[in-house]
């Protein structure tokens, strides 16, 4: 089921009359039997995946469970046995330093056994043309067929959401769900299942159990930002689509300035598409009173790649920094390596060499977590690559600062950082849009090779599937992003903003994107005069 | 803490205004966005001016541009007082004619004695293009019947919340947008007369080709029932079924259809008029009585195809002569002049620029 | 009777949702849309105006190598979906041109009759393309050698047995294009070249 479809809409509608008639304590049972039909809707076999997870996630944190049970019982036992300070406190420690350890084990068969579900449907093919590939350099002729595995909805998003609780629940950071069916709820709650935003446990659980009631404020708040995921998605992201789809189809034909224009409207389409997506599965969970995590926050106005990655996707980023970053640049191995390598590269780039390693480790993790794909893969090393250079670069900029003090606070030097981050993330980009890395790569040669100055110049934007009126309509919904995003600015939420406005006014500038998003949205057949021509007249 | 009286007054005011507000806007919207097919597929406009007729005809044609085109309700009246309504659109397959004939029915201040039904749908037995199915919905008024239309010609990716609220089929209509939209927005222009469009230019028949051989000429499933359901409908509202295949040379009418209408026929006691074997009784010369090479009689065409027919039925059914009604003939007479006057208009076009500018009656 | 009304409205909802197909991924959505889904933007030579006068409506209808079908009349090879002016240009004048109003595309379909056999074309702005070739005599024969009046086992001998069949109706299929043979009492009775545009 489509988030931007009148099915999803009746869905929600239904799903809210339903949660508003069922007593208080068994609503969240009604959201999960809503999260389980709408996962239903994209194929009742994908079903048994989800469920898998969930039930190999609770057998596993729920025998976490009993060990700390015991472990807490044994401790107590301790207690009435009259040791001395000393030996109680070894006792104890060697009790829950056993019980750690077994905790570990079922902690890392949990995640085995998620993560291999993902990587067996997501990746198995991938691996196999690889390995035909590496087959083909050894002139072996034999080649193994594709076993085309069709990907369950979201279980991406989903598998990290449930891994990231695993982990927390193994660092006591997170209580472990009793109720399989409540697990089961944080697992699919069908807002974030398809596309995130990726939550955790501890901040999801506050409200996502609690049976809030429906009430005014919340249907408000909720149906305001449903609409501006619907404007976002129809009005830009939709309506751009066609010419995005057919630059990148035809990289042969449309280089050098094209090139540009497609990685610029690239940015435009994939952050309104997804930052739309987003603020529907938002809105969707405010209804019933939820909380979700943010996961976007004005990341075009990011003034260098790390403030990038703290401002767009903010979810992935934080839990890849979370559950793989982390814990991998402060292992003991990581700083063991740290220590040999000191002798290599020196002190000084042995101590940032664990952050580099995990940084690209994460990044080709990131990447392929986007996608099956050596495009994904390139452009997650693409990013990790840059952040790395960046962080070397430093101390250079920490100079120039220096020198420089007042000039981050100037607007033209600001606006310069925001034009070269904005570009910079637009050419890491490019690896999502063009098949193949060399086509990419020769992509962005053409911008020296083949400018194609002269057939912008006489063709313009003309043959790209876009009339001028969808040109001018996208351009009129971008600049009400912009109108947006500038009320949004300092942090707040732009409906708080919204709300401070007077009603008629407020209420008009609603219907305003209300009927903006219903006639300019591209959806339904579209019109076109020719095709009502009988031709007898 | 709850809310006082009157901040509840306020809140369902505010929600008053608002939805309020939006109704209007969205009908204004819808209303400036749909085709009104004052100069661009006029055929559109056809299903609905039935609505704005006194629907009190003796006769009702059914079918598509080989009624709407060949059929001149004004010879039926001129020379014999019949009273006619052609309920015909762009490729009007059978089940639209079914429904429409509901529809006729449901609406009809005056039931019909006879229904026409011309027989060139038969040949599709599934729905065709969606556009087509556009012209010939669009113009019902909302009911049941329409709903049930609507089931029955579906294509895929049709639903029915476009077909209720057509703002969702047009709305990108506003890319398009011309000053006829503004010009028609409070009124639709009027493309017909009783239901028949006039087209007084003549381009003659050159050349007709082969057709091509079909695998199999029975008719489906699909047609058969409808035809079979306007066949038991007429039957339950005492209406004369009369079933005729209009004399155009193109699309080419095989004989193993036609035998299968005159099967039908004569199972079920009906008339059956295959004009294209009478084209010498009736006069037609397709080198003057078409204006598109063979495929439609133009009006002359269709004044001597109608005068024809007339003759048939009333010698073979009773229907009334309402010539003498005040009422009928005061209506009629209007229709007449509005008739006589797009003729000429027509004709001078053609004289002064070879070709003719003006399809609408106003 | 607050839960009445509510579960009333519930059930008004069901009824509006449509019953049509949805357009659901099943694929793992992940954040970056696929673009380089494999699709080539070729795929619809309807929208692609074919560059106005060029031989062939852009089109990449040849995705293996098996030679499409086409028709040899003398020297000259009709390939399907050529533009008609390339025929015309090279068999002369037809015998009579005929124009229906196309019911799918802006403009008329129109058949061209020679004396052997028609063309049948479909408009894409100002230029026609080939979608049909018939029979209509035993006088030509297919580039693989069948006539009308050949029999089925001819048919067969000469194009293999992979063949759709529906009601006498023998259709061979090479990518977009077809041939199609009427079969009467195991004799062909008709030959027709099948083209298929893409919104068919």
């Amino acid at each position: 089921m489509l988030f931007t479809s009148f099915n999803f809409l009746i869905f929600l509608a239904v799903l809210v009359a339903l949660y508003a008639i069922t007593p208080q304590r068994f609503r969240w049972f009604v959201l999960l039997v809503g999260s389980m039909t709408f996962y239903g809707f994209a194929g009742l076999h994908f079903l048994i995946y989800i469920n898998a997870t969930i039930v190999i996630t609770y057998l596993c944190t729920i025998k976490i469970k009993h060990l700390r049970l015991l472990r807490d019982a044994e401790i107590e036992k301790l207690n009435d046995l009259g040791l001395s300070q000393e030996n109680l406190k070894e006792a104890r420690r060697s009790l829950r330093d056993k019980t750690k350890r077994k905790a570990k084990g079922w902690t890392t068969l949990c995640l085995v056994l998620i993560i291999g579900i993902l990587a067996t449907v997501k990746y198995t093919d991938f691996a196999i043309e690889n390995f035909n590939t590496i087959l083909r350099l050894f002139n072996d002729t034999q080649q193994f067929s594709l076993i085309g595995i069709a990907v369950p909805l979201g279980i991406s998003f989903y598998t990290f959401q449930t891994v990231g609780y695993v982990i927390d629940v193994y660092r006591e950071k997170a209580e472990i769900v009793k109720n399989p069916l409540k697990l089961a709820l944080f697992t699919s709650f069908f807002p974030q299942v398809i596309q995130g935003p990726i939550s955790r446990f501890e901040n999801l659980s506050k409200t996502l159990y609690s049976g809030t009631q429906i009430n005014r404020h919340g249907l408000a708040r909720g149906s305001q930002r449903i609409l501006w995921g619907f404007f976002k998605k129809l009005v830009i992201a939709d309506r751009l689509w066609p010419a995005l789809a057919f630059l990148a189809t035809h990289p042969e034909e449309y280089q050098g300035i094209y090139y540009l224009f497609a990685i610029a409207l690239y940015a435009v389409v994939l952050y309104c598409d997804f930052s739309g997506g987003i603020d529907i599965a938002i809105g969707a969970a405010e209804l019933f009173g939820v909380r979700l995590p943010e996961n976007f926050n004005r990341p075009f106005y990011s003034r260098s790649i790390q403030e990038y990655w703290q401002r767009w996707h903010m979810t992935m980023y934080s839990w890849f920094r979370d559950y793989v970053f982390y814990p991998m640049a402060a292992s003991k191995r990581m700083l063991r390596f740290s220590k040999a390598s000191r002798r290599v590269v020196g002190n000084n780039f042995a101590k940032r060499l664990p952050v580099h390693i995990s940084l690209i480790f994460v990044w080709f993790l990131t990447g392929l977590w986007h996608g099956a794909t050596w495009n994904f893969i390139m452009w997650g090393m693409a990013n990790g690559i840059v952040l790395m250079i960046s962080l070397e670069l430093t101390p250079l900029y920490e100079r120039f600062n220096k020198h420089f003090p007042t000039l981050s606070n100037e607007w033209f030097y600001r606006s310069i950082q925001i034009f070269r981050t904005f570009w910079l993330m637009n050419f890491i980009r490019s690896f999502d849009i063009y098949d193949g890395v060399k086509n990419t790569f020769r992509m962005m040669w053409s911008v020296v090779a083949n400018f194609s100055l002269n057939e912008f110049l006489t063709f313009g934007l003309s043959e790209l599937k876009l009339s001028t009126e969808e040109y001018i309509s996208a351009l009129a919904g971008l600049l009400i992003v912009f109108f947006v995003s500038f009320l949004g600015r300092g942090d707040i939420d732009f409906r708080d903003r919204l709300g401070e406005i007077k009603w008629p006014l407020r209420y008009t500038l609603t219907g305003v994107v209300l009927f903006m998003t219903l006639v300019l949205g591209a959806y339904g057949h579209g019109f076109d005069a020719r095709q009502f021509i009988y031709n007898i007249f | 803490m709850g809310l006082t009286r009157g901040s509840l007054f306020t809140i369902y005011f505010k929600i008053a205004v608002a939805v309020i507000a939006f109704v209007v806007v969205f009908f204004t919207l819808q209303r400036l966005l749909v085709p009104k097919y004052a100069s661009t597929a006029i055929e559109g406009g056809l299903i609905r001016e039935y609505y704005n007729s006194p629907m009190n005809h003796d006769v009702i044609f059914l079918g598509d541009c080989e009624v709407y085109a060949n059929f001149s309700p004004i010879t039926l009246w001129e020379v014999y007082g019949i009273t006619s309504y052609i309920r015909g659109s762009p490729q009007q397959l059978i089940w639209h004619s079914y429904y429409l004939l509901e529809d006729t029915l449901h609406f009809a201040n005056v039931k019909p004695k006879m229904v026409v039904l011309n027989v060139m749908a038969m040949q599709y037995d599934e729905p065709q293009y969606e556009p087509y199915n556009r012209l010939t919905i669009d113009g019902m008024r909302l009911s049941l019947i329409k709903l049930r239309a609507i089931r029955s010609s579906r294509l895929e990716g049709e639903d029915y919340l476009s077909y209720i609220l057509p703002f969702f089929r047009y709305k990108d209509h506003w890319q398009s947008l011309s000053s006829e939209d503004f010009r028609y927005f409070f009124r639709n222009p009027q493309v017909s007369i009783s239901g028949f469009m006039i087209r007084s230019d003549t381009v003659p028949v050159e050349f007709i080709p082969d057709p091509i051989r079909l695998p199999d000429y029975k008719f489906g499933d699909k047609a058969t029932h409808y035809l079979n359901k306007i066949l038991e409908l007429t039957k339950e509202h005492d209406i004369e079924l009369v079933l005729v295949k209009a004399p155009v040379l193109w699309p080419y009418w095989f004989e193993q259809w036609d035998e299968q209408i005159i099967a039908f026929a004569n199972d079920n006691d009906l008339l059956y008029v295959n004009f294209l074997h009478h084209l010498d009784d009736v006069g037609l010369d397709f080198t003057q009585h078409t204006f598109n090479a063979g495929l439609h009689l133009n009006v002359f065409g269709a004044q001597l195809l109608s005068g024809y027919f007339g003759g048939i039925i009333s010698e073979n059914y009773i229907l009334p002569d309402r010539r003498e009604d005040a009422g009928f003939s005061a209506y009629w007479e209007e229709l007449t002049k509005q008739y006589k006057h797009l003729i000429s208009k027509q004709l001078e076009e053609i004289k002064e620029t070879g070709s003719i500018h003006s399809f609408l009656i106003k | 009777m607050r839960r009445f009304l509510v579960l009333l409205f519930i059930l008004t909802l069901f009824m509006l949702v449509a019953c049509n197909d949805s357009d659901d991924s099943t694929s793992d959505v992940s954040p970056t849309p696929v673009v380089t889904d494999g699709t080539n933007g070729n795929d619809n030579p309807n929208t692609d105006n074919p560059n106005n006068g060029d031989i062939k409506n852009t089109d990449d209808p040849n995705i293996d190598d098996t030679p499409l079908f086409s028709l040899s009349v003398g020297d000259f090879v009709v390939e399907m979906n050529m533009n008609v002016e390339y025929a015309l240009a090279a068999l002369g004048e037809p015998l009579g041109v005929f124009e229906a109003p196309s019911c799918a595309f802006d403009g008329v379909d129109r058949i061209f009759q020679y004396q052997n056999f028609q063309l049948l074309t479909y408009p894409i702005g100002d230029d026609d393309f080939i979608h049909t070739i018939s029979f209509r005599n035993d006088l030509i024969r297919t580039t693989e050698g069948i006539r009308i009046g050949s029999s089925i086992n001819d048919v067969l001998q000469a194009y293999g047995d992979e063949y759709e069949y529906d009601l006498g109706l023998y259709r061979f299929i090479r990518d977009r294009t077809s041939i199609e043979f009427l079969i009467e009492n195991d004799i062909v009775v008709q030959i027709i070249y099948g083209y298929t545009i893409n919104n068919q």
